[in-house]
């Protein structure tokens, strides 16, 4: 199995990890760093594995570790400033039930929420429709991600 | 305490990323296993060569049905019944495959991604064997799925309550109509995984195993029949689970070859089911055929009704005839049905087999019931509120009769409820007595909005019993055990509630820990709504018991006879000297400690807890209503969901807020079952649709949010007046469905097949085109 050496940073540290090249982001994110980063389908249908990569959402199942070379990778251990509002807007709404999903679902409220933009319910359906919650029926997630955009 | 919509203590690990699952849980030293499945649906095998494999770096083991012959045994037929013609498998299979996905062959190597190679080395051949794809079919019972039976026949049974003949033999309006319910897959997030370790010189349970199962005891009963281990020697430990839904109840293969892997490896072995196999292994649920005939008087009451129900057992009995014959005992639901007659025959088709799937049977039943309900309201004439309303169960019937039998013949019984009351509320919530209004604006716009109503019952808790442990530590703080596990309904937050309740104590000094075979030594498991009935009194009992023995100790630790004190707020405080008191924590230190520290309390048990045990044969009804409102696009059969409402019945609440995610979620599977999920299958048995961008999980653009509101009649039949929740929300979405997308297009009662997809929606929408275009013509020329 072919290594390469990528030097990223994930949540802030920068690291230098030997990564077989063709391990995805997510499993070196989940078994190397034992982060919060969940592998539901790992073709990138579901949302449960999303990351920020530079600030912006990606599948990380659909990534290559490699791919991440030179980049800063964020995990919801890394979103420090936004984590505590999504996590009472998520608890005080009872948005989640089982939490396998809750990390990605986490991760595309942070992104959806920066730059303080405010989305209406309907915006916010649209923003998370690439994320799937087989326990929720999405209610709660919608109104905590309202709540959390006001809060912010 | 009760009654409260309290935050969950669950959130604060699930919500920062430290949710305990078992496909994410990493050990030192820790090897993979991955499995080589049939991709036909019927063969048999003629040779495995696995040598290629064997020989790749990394690779530790790769056994077939002959590495292991002398130990593999079938898994245990459960849930037995006296027409059952039980089939069970091998762990894996030794020469006819009965499904595709059947486990062929076991990889163990040191990394997942060298497993993945491994797989390709092997070479099988295979010769395919015809296949048998749908019940009907089987019913010819050529093929045969098992040989050695004389037909595709697994089960056949039934019952009647009156005389159905007579009854329909007397009516002024009878009808009769066939109902198919598609095929499901249960498409948790988490998919299945199991870990095992084995350790030979271990002084306590030396095989651990953790799995994300809903019935950690039961699994560990059939484990140690499996693997040849006793009982007290294994641990299940079954931590956050991302989703059960019923399908993770059962005892798959992998349950016995991870172990298996473990203990003769000597390493600890890890296996997570991949998404692709989820659809293929992870059995199914809801396939069934019903001819069903009703007869109604003209005022459409009705009178008798009959059921000839086939269904789709899939390849092996797994679960018995469970899922039909809650089907069977279901059709009547929330009616008075004076005559009711019903056949099943479960049929053995080459598919995974068919286990219960949330409803487990009950959604198929509502969807008949419903459905032919809407179909007599056109031919007599009637409103299809009115015609319900005209039959509901009133609340003076309660406790209702059903005659009806359940499997381990106890009576049907239905407790409490009032089914009228959640029928006029859910109407008033969707804004019933304005939609003509409504549509008709639509209309003008060019647009199709209809409305649909569906009213249902619940059977929940079913027994035979759970176990509720409850133990005061000398610090005060409290821990709860239980015989379940959660795979995310809030457990830990509302057995919290109650032995906060019971106990008069901070929610937060009570600490739940459950899914661990070592916290508790019997228990049954999470299913058909049983948590909160059965674990929730289990553990109401175990707290009555502590607080008994709390106020004996505590009155003999103050010196005083046990009538002269009471227990309130927390403390033992004696009666005629108020200040004298003392903490739970206090009376436990000193039932706890060594008579050295702290004189023992004469004629007192050391410990300050209590382990019981709630029994129950009676299940409990909760019921309700569910209306919907719909946008058809005439041009592609698309539905949108405009609004819908509920109002449910489940007894007495422990927590609102979870009684209410329960529900939205229900229906959210509810609304996926009835729109876009139906598991496809090509001539030959393959699946065509094992992904989730074939198989169609509703999205947060496709369910608006939920109005909810409850009725609140409390069950007689369990001291905390509960009904379970869990199942709800799946019952009546397909048929309340079905109306509005009729009442949208001017159809009659015509979709009588889950899922009304497009395709299917669209059909409809150009027949009732090219029927009001016939009548326009004829109009016309006339």
């Amino acid at each position: 199995m072919q290594t390469r050496t990528v030097e990223m940073t994930v949540n802030g540290k920068t690291c230098s990890c030997s990564v077989p090249v063709t391990q995805p982001l997510a499993v070196v994110l989940r078994d190397r760093f034992r982060l919060s980063t969940s592998i539901s389908c790992g073709e990138g249908n579901c949302g449960s594995c999303s990351v920020l990569l530079d600030g912006q959402p990606v599948r990380s199942c659909l990534m290559l570790a490699v791919q991440a070379s030179g980049r800063a990778v964020t995990t919801v251990e890394g979103l420090d400033l936004q984590l505590p509002r999504l996590q009472k807007a998520f608890c005080q709404n009872h948005a989640v039930q089982c939490g396998f999903c809750a990390p990605g679902f986490t991760i595309a409220a942070a992104a959806l929420l920066q730059n303080g933009f405010r989305p209406s319910e309907a915006e916010i359906r649209e923003g998370i429709k690439g994320h799937l919650c087989r326990c929720s029926g999405y209610a709660g997630l919608v109104a905590a991600i309202l709540q959390a955009a006001a809060d912010g | 305490m009760l009654g409260k919509a309290i935050h969950r203590s669950e959130d604060a690990r699930l919500l920062s990323g430290k949710g305990r699952f078992v496909s994410n849980l990493q050990f030192p030293d820790m090897i993979h296993a991955a499995i080589l499945r049939s991709p036909h649906a019927a063969a048999r095998i003629l040779e495995i060569r696995t040598g290629q494999a064997r020989n790749l770096p990394g690779v530790i083991a790769v056994w077939t049905f002959a590495d292991l012959k002398d130990v593999l045994k079938p898994i245990p037929q459960i849930a037995p019944h006296p027409s059952l013609r039980p089939r069970t498998p091998y762990p894996l299979v030794d020469k006819i495959v009965h499904h595709e996905g059947e486990p062929v062959a076991i990889v163990a190597a040191e990394t997942y991604a060298v497993c993945r190679d491994a797989l390709r080395e092997i070479e099988v051949r295979y010769e395919p064997l015809p296949v048998v794809l749908d019940a009907e079919a089987g019913l010819s019972g050529s093929p045969r799925v098992h040989d050695d039976l004389a037909d595709n026949c697994a089960a056949h049974f039934g019952q009647e309550a009156g005389n159905v003949d007579a009854a329909l033999a007397d009516c002024d309006c009878v009808i009769t109509e066939r109902f198919s319910i598609g095929r499901v897959s249960a498409q948790a997030m988490e998919t299945r995984a199991v870990i095992a370790r084995f350790e030979p010189d271990a002084s306590t349970s030396r095989l651990t195993v953790w799995c994300n199962t809903q019935s950690p005891h039961i699994l560990r009963s059939l484990l140690a029949q499996q693997v040849g281990l006793p009982r007290f020697d294994i641990r299940v430990i079954a931590p956050d689970i991302g989703g059960g839904f019923g399908v993770k109840n059962r005892y798959y293969p992998e349950n016995t070859l991870i172990p298996l892997l473990a203990i003769r490896l000597g390493r600890t072995v890890k296996w997570v089911e991949s998404r692709r196999e989820s659809f293929l292994c992870t059995y199914h649920g809801r396939e069934q055929v019903h001819q069903v005939t009703l007869g109604l008087d003209k005022t459409g009451r009705i009178r008798g009704l009959r059921d000839r129900i086939l269904y789709d057992q899939g390849a092996y009995t797994t679960l018995g005839i469970v899922v039909p014959h809650i089907t069977t005992i279901s059709v009547p639901g929330p009616y008075r049905v004076p005559n009711y007659q019903v056949e099943c025959t479960a049929v053995y088709t080459h598919k995974a087999p068919s286990v219960p799937y949330r409803g487990a049977g009950k959604p198929q039943a509502c969807f008949v019931m419903e459905r032919m309900l809407d179909a007599a309201a056109a031919r007599l004439g009637i409103d299809p509120v009115e015609i319900r309303r005209r039959n509901l169960l009133q609340p003076e019937d309660f406790p209702y009769n059903t005659r009806l039998q359940d499997a381990d013949a106890t009576q049907v019984l239905y407790d409490s409820g009032d089914y009228p009351k959640c029928l006029e509320k859910v109407l008033d919530l969707i804004g019933h007595n304005s939609f003509e209004r409504e549509k008709r604006d639509a209309a003008l716009a060019g647009r199709k909005l209809g409305l649909g109503v569906a009213c249902f019952i619940e059977m929940t808790g079913r027994g035979p019993y759970e176990s509720g442990l409850v133990r005061v530590e000398p610090n005060g703080h409290i821990v709860v055990s239980a015989g379940i596990s959660s795979q995310g309904q809030g457990q830990e937050t509302t057995l919290a509630q109650i032995c906060a309740h019971c106990l008069e104590v901070e929610l937060g000094s009570v600490h739940v820990r459950l899914g661990d075979t070592a916290a508790i030594p019997l228990g049954i498991g999470v299913y058909a709504g049983r948590s909160a009935i059965m674990a929730g009194n289990a553990v109401a009992l175990a707290c009555a018991a502590v607080r008994e023995k709390l106020m004996k100790a505590g009155a003999a630790i103050l010196g005083v006879a046990p009538e002269a004190v009471e227990y309130t707020g927390g403390k033992v405080r004696e009666l005629a000297d108020p200040h004298r008191t003392l903490t739970l924590g206090e009376v436990a230190m000193r039932l706890y400690s060594p008579a050295l520290v702290f004189p023992f309390p004469a004629g007192i048990d050391p410990g300050l807890e209590a382990l019981r045990y709630y029994k129950s044969s009676r299940p409990a009804y909760s019921n309700g209503a569910y209306a919907v409102v719909v946008e058809v696009d005439p041009e592609t059969g698309h539905v949108k969901i405009v609004r819908h409402a509920l109002v449910h019945d489940c007894g007495n609440m422990i927590n609102p807020a979870v009684v209410e995610t329960q529900m939205t979620g229900g229906i959210a599977q509810g609304i996926g079952a009835s729109l876009f999920e139906e598991l496809q299958y090509g001539p030959d048995g393959r699946l065509l649709n094992a992904s989730l961008d074939s198989y169609l999980l509703p999205r947060a653009t496709e369910i608006p949010t939920l109005r909810q509101a409850h009725v609140v009649t409390p069950s007689p039949f369990n001291p905390l007046g509960l009904k379970g929740v869990g199942e709800g929300g799946t019952i009546p979405v397909a048929p309340a469905l079905a109306a509005a997308i009729e009442n949208a297009l001017g159809t009659g009662m015509k979709l009588t097949h889950v899922p009304m997809t497009p395709p299917r929606v669209l059909a409809l929408s150009l027949a009732a085109r090219e029927q009001s275009d016939r009548t326009e013509e004829a109009l016309i020329r006339s």
